[in-house]
């Protein structure tokens, strides 16, 4: 199909959006964060805050992901809830973002806090997302805002972030615009080497660019057009393990998005409609092996959402189509999948219970049927609140074309995962004091993993039951004296991710803990805050992860202290974060060492008006 | 405080076994995962029953480095390739102490001796085979392509298999080429396919090697070159292993071993031996035939020690991916 016209079938298809959240405020240090959104009814949505305006998305302290990070700036594949980077999906304005090719994203890549959706929260959006997702939406600015920020740091790094949003009667714009550099060259002890020497990391160089202009037209009182544009300039020196002595292999990235939409806002009825087209190009190069390896993928699609309030009931339908084409360097031709879908959901408040039920039909080579019913009510006691809410459904995760096409070993008859989940979970507010508790399950079925079919020929295959399960638990306290706001939040979480069942005799890792997922892991954080200054420490760590299937081997725990001092003076705001206080020397990936001590300097002008 | 909600894992204190004779049994090369894995030794005395995990990292304080691809002995010292680590670490074959390291290699596979303290090493990105004379690197002869296995016939020449990966840009690597010795020169080779990757030479100097799709027919074989003639056995699937013991060939295929004459005419039907896991490496000496299964190539694999006839007599839990043996006879 030329591309005018898979445009035009996208724009004939128009869209829904979904609108939007508050996003955080901006103080000097403390972060905000909403533990059970409103917003949705049943489900577990908190708001992702980036510590540090030029950090991205794998930088983030207060994060629920489990990261594996090959070096700072280098790749980063994220697990949510013990499942498997494919299983986090990612949502601009209601569209899928990441890569048909990979199915997953890069978090180093993402300069913008978004709104984590978690489990069947991401239902709303699309399949696929077992362990949730996250969800970046953009509305029309209230005021004018500019937000201008530097930082520079140790290991030659520099960056900006800035942020500028006007709104003039009927128009409104929005520039999101950021720049990172890093040589990386931090010191780290080689425990591969004779006698541990203090090595410099090499071949580590990192830039990133992306730029996000949205512009709003309300062009009648219930009428309004959004033009988007997400683009995204990245390259990454990939350096080696440390058991390596040199290599010469790198990665380049480049996204074109682009979207419109428009939304109609009616007594009782809302339409929300947007079309989209998403470019990738990933190109991978070793020199050394004399590897070049460009991979392209393009995308369209498009979705129309109508919400209709009837009484207490709110009832909400919507269809939405993707198509995606892409060529891996090693694919014969250029392939392409199409996923058709729908969805319908109710819900309705009865004695303070506020339940909603949603049901999905998708079509992509096989029907998909998808579903999630909810409830929640809130307790007011004397002086507590009670929150509590609780879900349960089934969700689908069709194949990637790598999956589908790869040369050699690609499986055109795989079939889509699928698997049921369900969670619970409680928030308990006491004046200043905040208590939340989760507890999930997720049961995997038809696992796609890629195993080997010879020696040197691996094909993914529909092998597995995996069931993850675990709880999620959050006390937070503020407190205010005279001026000063305190601020202490911990957060632990526990994660069994099994597998369980075998396909080849005497697999030892039945029963046992998947690879590279810690079973604790947690942060605990206390923001001070004055009128003028602020200081924070944070505490982050992870149990041992163990990195052989069968338990033979593992990386250690390990715990990481943070600090960081703020002053502040009318709208200039200057930082210093001081990373991994006490020099403590980890692996992220085996033999993937990480920065010690390191600092950053940051300054902030900000106007809202 | 919230530390202590964290499992904090114990570090053992390597155990070091006590100085024994290694005679009579092997050592298993296991090769980690590439990138970010370790490969490993593990020690086997089927005779004793003594089994040695991760030897060389117990013995010497430090990880042997990133894919273990194999070891050779030559003399009293074990050469252990360790591809991705571009570098070859030299043991002493009793103790497993690390004698010296050679390095200044793009990414080595595997060692031939050739005599009077002279190697080959081929090697898989750098367009050539490396001379070592007395443990220093003299000269690389060209050849394009990934060089891989080796044998020396009695004339003096080295037989190398030589293939492509499949992202490849490289001219060559359909053909084995034959070095002459005396002036570590290419001289001739022999035209086969793609794939080829190993090679063997039986006891009546008859080279065997196999690829994975025959000259310009569209199916893999297993070829013999024998006076300059070329005779293929058309498998159903590639074959990935090929060992001798100088009288049988013995070879890998869809997961299962099988086993025949140097003198057949035709393919074996059967196979002497298969398994549920994924039959990774292979290892012939004269009295046994070692079999590794990798299972799923992230946890730790298994030696199957099987007799000529492919019965089973035991095995042994090895490191992750055992892939290559070293007997020391």
């Amino acid at each position: 199909m030329p591309k005018i016209q898979r445009f035009t079938f996208a724009i004939m298809n128009i869209i829904l959006v979904w609108k939007n959240k508050t996003n955080g405020q901006d103080t000097l240090v403390l972060p905000t964060q909403n533990i059970i959104a409103s917003r949705t009814f049943c489900v577990k949505v908190e708001r992702l805050n980036i510590p540090f305006t030029t950090g991205s998305l794998a930088d983030v302290t207060e994060t629920p992901f489990i990261f594996r990070r090959y070096s700072p700036g280098g790749l980063a594949s994220v697990s949510l809830r013990g499942t498997a980077p494919t299983h986090t999906q990612l949502y601009w304005n209601g569209m899928v973002l990441h890569s048909p090719l990979l199915g997953q994203s890069d978090f180093n890549l993402f300069f913008d806090g978004g709104e984590i959706l978690y489990g069947g929260a991401s239902l709303e959006y699309g399949i696929g997302g077992f362990g949730g997702g996250v969800l970046w939406n953009d509305e029309m600015p209230t005021d004018k805002q500019y937000r201008i920020s530097v930082s520079g740091g140790s290991f030659g790094s520099y960056a900006t972030n800035n942020h500028f949003s006007i709104k003039h009667k009927k128009i409104g714009v929005k520039i999101d615009f950021n720049y990172r550099y890093a040589d990386n060259d931090f010191s780290y002890i080689n425990t591969s080497l004779f006698g541990r020497p203090k090595v410099s990391q090499r071949s580590a160089k990192a830039w990133f660019a992306g730029i996000k202009p949205v512009v709003f037209y309300r062009f009648h009182e219930r009428h309004e057009l959004c033009f988007g544009a997400w683009n995204q300039w990245a390259f990454r020196q990939i350096p080696p393990p440390q058991t390596v002595r040199f290599n010469e292999e790198s990665q380049e990235d480049r996204s074109q998005r682009y979207l419109m939409r428009w939304n109609y806002k009616g007594k009782k009825t809302k339409v929300e409609a947007a079309a989209g087209y998403f470019n990738d190009y990933l190109y991978y190069e070793n020199r050394l092996s004399k590897l070049f390896a460009p991979n392209i993928s393009e995308v369209w699609q498009s979705t129309i959402n109508v919400t209709y309030h009837l009484n207490t009931w709110k009832l909400k339908t919507g269809i939405n189509a993707i198509h995606a084409e892409g060529k891996a360097s090693v694919y014969e031709n250029r392939r392409s999948q199409t996923r058709l879908g729908q969805h319908f959901s109710l819900s309705k408040s009865i004695n303070r219970w506020n339940l909603n039920g949603l049901i999905r039909y998708d079509y992509q080579n096989q029907s998909m049927i998808s579903y999630r019913l909810g409830g929640e009510k809130e307790i007011n006691f004397k002086k507590i609140i009670l929150h509590i809410y609780a879900n349960a459904g089934k969700n689908f995760r069709p194949p990637t074309l790598n999956d589908l096409y790869w040369i050699p070993g690609g499986n055109p008859n795989l079939r889509a995962e699928s698997g049921y989940f369900a969670e619970t979970g409680t928030e308990i507010t006491y004046k200043n004091l905040t208590f939340n508790l989760t507890g999930y399950l997720i049961n995997i079925d038809n696992w796609i993993q890629w195993f080997p079919q010879t020696a040197t020929i691996w094909s993914p295959q529909n092998l597995k039951t995996v069931s993850s399960y675990g709880t999620e638990s959050t006390i937070s306290h503020t407190r205010t004296f005279k001026e000063i706001n305190l601020k202490y939040s911990m957060h632990i979480r526990w994660n069994r991710a099994v597998s369980r069942t075998s396909s080849f005799y005497g697999d030892m890792s039945v029963g046992k803990q998947m690879i590279y997922l810690p079973e604790f892991s947690g942060w605990s954080t206390l923001y001070i805050e004055g009128k003028y200054w602020s200081f924070g420490t944070e505490l982050t760590g992870n149990s041992r992860r163990f990195v052989a299937a069968d338990h033979s081997d593992y990386l250690p725990a390990y715990a990481l202290l943070n600090a960081i001092f703020g002053v502040k003076y009318r709208s200039l705001n200057t930082k210093i974060r001081c990373q991994n206080i006490t020099n403590v020397g980890y692996f992220s990936m085996p033999n993937r060492p990480m920065p010690g001590f390191h600092l950053f300097f940051e300054l902030v002008y900000e106007i809202n008006r | 405080m919230s530390a202590l909600f964290f499992e904090w894992a114990c570090t053992e204190k390597p155990k070091v076994s006590p100085p024994v004779s290694v005679y009579d049994g092997m050592y298993i090369v296991n090769e980690g995962n590439f990138d970010w894995g370790e490969g490993t030794i593990t020690y086997w005395n089927p005779k004793t029953g003594e089994v040695r995990d991760d030897n060389f990292k117990k013995i010497n304080g430090r990880p042997l480095g990133n894919v273990a691809q194999s070891m050779t002995k030559i003399n009293n010292l074990g050469y252990i390739v360790v591809n991705n680590s571009q570098k070859i670490e030299v043991v002493d074959i009793e103790n497993f102490q690390s004698l010296f390291t050679i390095s200044n290699m793009v990414s080595p596979r595997y060692i031939l001796p050739i005599g009077n303290n002279k190697m080959y090493v081929s090697d898989l990105y750098a367009d050539g085979v490396y001379v070592v004379s007395d443990n220093k690197i003299t000269q690389k002869i060209p050849v394009s392509g990934w060089t891989n296995r080796m044998v020396l016939d009695d004339k003096g020449k080295v037989w190398v298999a030589r293939r492509r990966t499949d992202f490849d840009t490289r001219p060559g690597g359909t053909s084995v080429i034959i070095i002459d010795t005396s002036t570590n020169a290419v001289v001739d080779s022999v035209e086969i396919g793609t794939g080829i990757e190993e090679i063997e030479i039986d006891e009546n100097g008859t080279i065997w090697t196999a690829c994975s799709t025959f000259q310009k027919a569209n199916h893999p074989a297993i070829v013999k070159i024998m006076n300059g003639n070329i005779q293929a056995f058309p498998t159903l699937f590639p074959v990935y292993r090929l060992r001798t013991d100088g009288e049988n060939i013995y070879f890998l295929m869809n997961n299962a071993l099988y086993s025949m004459s140097v003198n057949a005419s035709v393919l074996p039907e059967k196979p002497i031996f298969s398994s549920s896991g994924q039959l990774y490496g292979l290892g012939v000496n004269t009295e046994n035939i070692l079999v590794t299964d990798a299972k799923d190539y992230v946890q730790r694999g298994t030696v199957f020690r099987l007799d000529k006839s492919g019965n089973k007599k035991d095995s042994v839990k090895a490191g992750v991916i055992p892939s290559e043996f070293c007997f020391i006879d």
